[in-house]
């Protein structure tokens, strides 16, 4: 089953939307008085230099009013950017002026660092392109490999992400695959950052690095069976990369809305800062997630802030994997804005599909659609008021199995990602929704159903800061 | 704000760039939110912002038609963005996030699936999906924007839907069903 994609697209503009919205009007019209101050000096007689040199020296003062950080405010350091900037340009990451995302600070740092060591005769040749892995730099949780594609077919050539795998071909990787890149004629520079699926001294001493290259079909997700397949062995050095990175044992208790959170551990490392927590098994909130976890990193009220690059399940705990700054030993804390938890006596979902009403609910924000039918039970989630704005935590989810009036135990019968919609607010005033289609898979079933939510977008904010070094 | 802005006017001491500027500032929030929608980065957005009105500045003898100075100069912005995504190379990054239980993981992974379908959608697709999704802005308002005929602009949003579909088709299948 297959969602709309205008619908995918309006959701997620407005999570764009809600990001943009929180620039400041200060920094807007700095832009704007910075472009045509750009063509006006160039066109500035000699006389007047010193005078223009003058104004724009405190003019500079006026328009960097606003970017002096606030207390625990986010901010880039101009200086520290220039200084990465060579390896973000060595990497091709580099926009305009010579800023990148800091989403790339993690490479673009072990590269200034010197971290990322070179790999000698790491080259493979094939049907006229050359696949080389310049440079690795391996630690407990993960790997950054710096590869580059030379490219002699004459054509611009897709490329699949690298994996990695062991000499059997079982990926090593925790999740492996995105979306290609391509390549145009010559050399081309990627990296790759990845995350071992599992403890890394199960690793083998020998791994496989594959990546594929093929002609450009916008309308193949996989590459094509004609793809050139690329493989190259890499030699691990698990002695080193058990000595690489702190590990720090935090055990850290913070509570949002009395509710007991742990920060286990940190591991702070060349391939990121890996943040293991943990929900107190005494809560009486069901926590589903945490709101806007950024990791702040900076001294004297001037931060650079870091979200989330991905997070990991394993044995039961959740690990968020933050970039790191290699060229960094400023100290790093963990920023929470809220949860998102219910009371875990409102965990159950109970509706009447025959009669479309809800029984019980974690609040008025769920309401039934005319749109339900005996086999399929429509649901819409009603946006009120801040609802957008939570960081993009609209969603609801669902168990698959539910319980009839009877104790009888079903399965829903579809997927209940493919079947949300976004429905605007309508002409008579309704609030806009989420609107989450459930395939009931027969009518008639003895009412009412009870279903058990496995997340519901019930934001709660609350603000707290947990110092994770010094 | 506005107090803001006729201060750093007056030390600029041009009285042409007063007006210029305020038309500028009148799109200004729109302007960033299409950058931002393309670099989904803050300073990259206001440096495309600069970027355009820079670029608008030095070509606004060439705008005839003063009431067209909205879709012109978002025009001008959606070029600016193109030009830098076209110029920058983004490089292979780690992939998103598993498809466990968390919310924080769903919500992300929604959402760089969506980036990334948008990112291989052709530039000029991109931009009516944008225009369209993203401003709400009507077939009209989009052909004035792109200086584009209308049913051009119909092709191309329903190729960047098609488009779209392709990148998407099974992305949000994947909790096996």
């Amino acid at each position: 089953m297959t969602v709309n994609e205008e619908t995918l697209l309006r959701e997620y503009f407005q999570t764009v939307s809600a990001q943009a919205g929180e620039v400041s009007e200060a920094k807007l019209n700095a832009a704007i008085t910075g472009g045509v101050r750009k063509v006006r000096r160039q066109r500035l007689l000699p006389r007047y230099k010193w005078t223009v040199a003058l104004a724009a020296a405190l003019a500079a003062v006026i328009f960097l009013l606003p970017f002096i950080p606030q207390t625990g405010e986010p901010s880039r350091q101009t200086e520290a950017r220039n200084a990465v900037s060579n390896a973000a340009a060595y990497l091709g990451l580099t926009g305009t002026g010579g800023s990148y995302d800091n989403v790339h600070t993690t490479v673009v740092s072990a590269l200034e660092a010197g971290l990322l060591k070179p790999v000698e005769g790491a080259v493979i040749e094939k049907d006229g392109f050359t696949f080389e892995i310049e440079r690795i730099a391996a630690d407990r949780k993960g790997m950054l490999v710096l590869y580059s594609l030379y490219n002699r077919s004459g054509e611009k050539v897709e490329v699949a992400s690298l994996n990695v795998t062991d000499k059997d071909g079982k990926p090593l990787i925790y999740s492996a695959g995105s979306t290609p890149q391509t390549a145009g004629a010559g050399t081309t520079r990627f990296y790759s950052q990845i995350l071992w699926d599992g403890d890394y001294t199960a690793l083998p001493d020998t791994l496989y690095a594959k990546i594929s290259v093929s002609d450009i079909d916008p309308h193949l997700l996989v590459p094509s069976s004609d793809a050139t397949e690329l493989t190259l062995p890499l030699t691990l050095d698990k002695a080193d990369m058990a000595k690489t990175g702190k590990e720090v044992q935090l055990n850290k208790n913070f509570s949002i809305a009395d509710q007991q959170i742990i920060l286990e551990n940190a591991y702070i490392s060349t391939t990121g800062v890996y943040l293991t927590v943990d929900y107190d098994s005494g809560n009486t909130k069901e926590i589903f997630g945490l709101l806007g976890p950024q990791l702040m990193q900076g001294s004297n009220s001037e931060y650079v802030g870091y979200g989330v690059r991905q997070t990991m399940m394993s044995d039961g705990r959740l690990t968020y994997v933050f970039p790191v700054d290699n060229t960094s030993s400023a100290p790093l804390k963990l920023r929470i804005t809220g949860i998102v938890a219910l009371d875990k006596t409102e965990t159950q979902l109970i509706v009447d599909t025959e009669q479309k009403q809800i029984i019980k609910a974690p609040d008025n924000r769920l309401k039934f659609s005319a749109q339900s039918s005996r086999e399929r039970m429509v649901l819409d989630f009603e946006l009120k008021g801040t609802d957008r704005a939570t960081n993009g935590y609209t969603v609801m989810q669902i168990a698959n199995q539910f319980v009839d009036g009877q104790g009888q135990k079903h399965m829903l019968q579809n997927s209940v990602w493919a079947d949300l919609e976004f429905r605007e607010a309508t002409a008579t005033g309704e609030n806009p929704a989420y609107r989450y289609s459930y395939e009931l898979g027969s009518a008639g079933l003895p009412q009412p159903l009870t279903f058990t939510l496995l997340s519901y977008p019930n934001a709660i904010k609350e603000r707290v800061e947990v110092e994770i070094t010094k | 704000m506005e107090n803001l802005l006729e201060g750093q006017w007056a030390q600029l001491n041009e009285e042409e760039a007063g007006p210029f500027i305020e038309r500028v500032a009148s799109q200004k929030r729109i302007m960033y939110g299409i950058a931002y929608s393309y670099l989904r980065n803050e300073n990259d957005a206001l440096e495309m912002l600069q970027e355009a009105t820079y670029r608008a500045w030095i070509k606004r003898k060439s705008l005839k038609d003063t009431e067209r100075f909205a879709p012109w100069v978002t025009r001008i912005l959606i070029n600016c963005c193109k030009d830098e995504l076209k110029r920058r190379k983004q490089l292979v990054s780690a992939e998103p996030q598993s498809r466990e239980n968390a919310l924080v993981e769903m919500t992300s992974d929604r959402k760089l699936d969506m980036q990334r379908a948008l990112d291989r959608v052709k530039p000029k697709y991109r931009q009516v999906l944008v225009l369209k999704y993203y401003q709400d802005l009507t077939l009209t308002e989009i052909a004035a924007v792109l200086g584009k005929p209308e049913g051009t602009v119909k092709t191309w949003l329903n190729k960047g839907l098609k488009q779209l579909r392709a990148q998407m088709k099974g992305g949000f299948s994947d909790d096996g069903q």
